[in-house]
């Protein structure tokens, strides 16, 4: 890299010396000459301010992974509203500064360090949280509340991994950041790291948010694997219609019950079951449209874009990332790998009219609603009159509640 | 620290942490199949019983009522005496106010005593 800096600085040298032999031709030569020498003092300055300067062959890598990010968002409609954002912040992030910069995510008071403030200081988490909230039915799972034991078997996975971590030699505080990647829950990531792993953060969210996108890759091979044909062709239930004072009641006895068990998902869970009795109340439907529309949508682009950001080389292509990036596919596994064979433990109890479908345990790990697709893409694969998706939504949003009652709890022990 | 006590520590935080994410669902899950069920019927239950009470009372006095048919057929049968039994009432009062009538040939005792023809 330096003999190509220093073949660019002979080509602007050679180019310098032309024209001053142009200039040296006047008469006022002297005086040119001085000028001269000023006018190339600024030229070196600006082209040592560059990024072709400045840059290094890590900014490229990152920038190629920007392009990963960007072609998974918008050729195959993977996540696109957090790849694109995250894709374009990573190229932002990755354009080499000098040393002295001023604008830079990691230099104080820069325009992007005080919008990096929001992941930095678990802002934006609970801001998305409130949104998802808002958006929320809990229908299918008032209807049908043993569903809800899905989503907490599917969070093994983020504890399977916390020992993973360990064992790779993180400490308790990187390993439980790391950990959480297996709850599939891109916000309580960045929340939970922010506190836990500063230095991670970046990595931790670059590596929920692409599993998470890559949901539909991860899940199925594993449904099938735990799986037999008779098992995937199931027919549950449909569920029963929920009374409005169900729907509302459920945001307030969860925010109780569950804040009473781990206090320190406060921020998550509070704001997830407001957003939801916004919802639910119908009185407050202009405070709702808000938070599921424009607030969510403003928070998720800072967030995506200033994630993405904070993924400069220097700070992300570690060997550390590498191992975050392993823990976190395998986080992936073993929570859909749990979620479906807790479904097969419950079907041991359960009466035959009301077994499960053991698909919809995959749906345990959150990443909402990605994961109650791809069971209801699977469950179709194998009975095409078989629509797994509203039952798949009860373990997908118990996911969600229990991904924060685990960061809580690690929160709790580690922070 | 060493790395085996981190794993230690590693290991109670996994498992305190399974036991608590599942017994936070397992109780929002019991609360919302048997407790909010239970609440939400509660003020229709609290109605059904006032109205299984009502009627209760309704009956009991209905029960007072019920009175057997031999003590209906005397009843019946003393009232039927008793209402028989009744004359037109009268009026009994005596005057000695003169009467004023006034004069007419057909009444007369002139005609009917004095003068036959």
């Amino acid at each position: 890299m330096d003999a190509m800096k220093r073949k660019l600085l002979l080509l602007f040298g050679m180019l310098v010396l032309l024209a001053g032999g142009a200039f040296a031709a006047a008469p006022e030569a002297a005086e040119s000459m001085g000028a001269l020498s000023r006018v190339q003092g600024g030229l070196e300055q600006f082209f040592s301010a560059t990024s072709f300067m400045n840059g290094d062959f890590t900014n490229f890598i990152m920038i190629l992974v920007a392009f990963v990010f960007l072609y998974l968002g918008i050729k195959y409609d993977f996540e696109p509203l957090l790849l694109i954002p995250i894709g374009m912040g990573i190229i932002i992030g990755n354009i080499p500064l000098p040393a002295d910069n001023s604008v830079g995510i990691y230099v104080e008071n820069s325009v992007m360090n005080i919008l990096y403030q929001g992941v930095e200081q678990g802002v934006y988490p609970p801001l998305i949280f409130l949104g998802i909230g808002a958006m929320t039915d809990f229908s299918t799972l008032i209807a049908n509340p043993k569903l809800m034991l899905l989503g907490a078997a599917a969070q093994v996975g983020i504890f399977a991994t916390f020992i993973g971590a360990l064992y790779l030699g993180f400490n308790l505080q990187e390993a439980g950041a790391i950990g959480i990647i297996g709850g599939a829950d891109g916000p309580t990531a960045i929340f939970l790291s922010s506190i836990l792993a500063k230095d991670l953060l970046g990595a931790i969210a670059i590596a929920a948010y692409s599993y998470m996108a890559l949901v539909p890759v991860i899940q199925p091979p594993i449904m099938r694997l735990l799986t037999n044909g008779k098992e995937r062709k199931i027919r549950m239930k449909p569920p029963r219609s929920v009374s409005q004072t169900e729907k509302i009641l459920f945001p307030i006895a969860g925010m109780i019950l569950t804040l009473f068990i781990a206090p320190s998902a406060l921020p998550l869970l509070g704001m997830l079951f407001f957003g939801n009795v916004l919802k639910e109340s119908t009185r407050t439907n202009r405070l709702a449209e808000t938070a599921r529309t424009k607030m969510i949508d403003i928070v998720t682009i800072l967030l995506g874009v200033t994630v993405g950001a904070s993924t400069q080389a220097d700070h992300f292509l570690t060997e550390q990332s590498l191992l975050i990036f392993g823990l976190g596919a395998a986080s992936f596994v073993v929570a859909t790998a749990c979620g479906v064979l807790f479904a097969k433990f419950m079907n041991l109890f359960l009466k035959d009219e009301n077994k499960l479908n053991p698909l919809i345990g995959a749906a345990g790990v959150s990443a909402v609603p990605d994961s109650a697709r791809v069971v209801q893409h699977e469950g179709l694969r194998y009975d095409p009159q078989n629509h797994l998706l509203m039952h798949a939504m009860a373990p997908n949003v118990s996911g969600v509640i229990g991904s924060a009652v685990a960061a809580g709890i690690l929160l709790s022990f580690l922070g | 620290m060493d790395q085996s006590s981190i794993l230690q520590e590693g290991g109670a935080i996994t498992i305190t942490g399974i036991i608590v994410v599942f017994t936070a669902l397992a109780v929002l899950s019991l609360v919302f199949k048997y407790v909010i069920p239970f609440l939400i019927t509660l003020p229709e239950r609290f109605k059904k019983l006032r109205s299984q009470e009502e009627k209760e009372e309704l009956l009991s006095k209905k029960d007072a009522r019920n009175v057997p048919g031999e003590v209906n057929a005397v009843i019946a049968a003393a009232i039927h005496a008793y209402l028989d039994e009744l004359h037109d009432e009268e009026s009994t009062v005596l005057t000695i106010q003169q009467q004023q009538k006034s004069y007419s040939p057909w009444s007369s005792k002139i005609y009917s005593t004095h003068r036959l023809r």
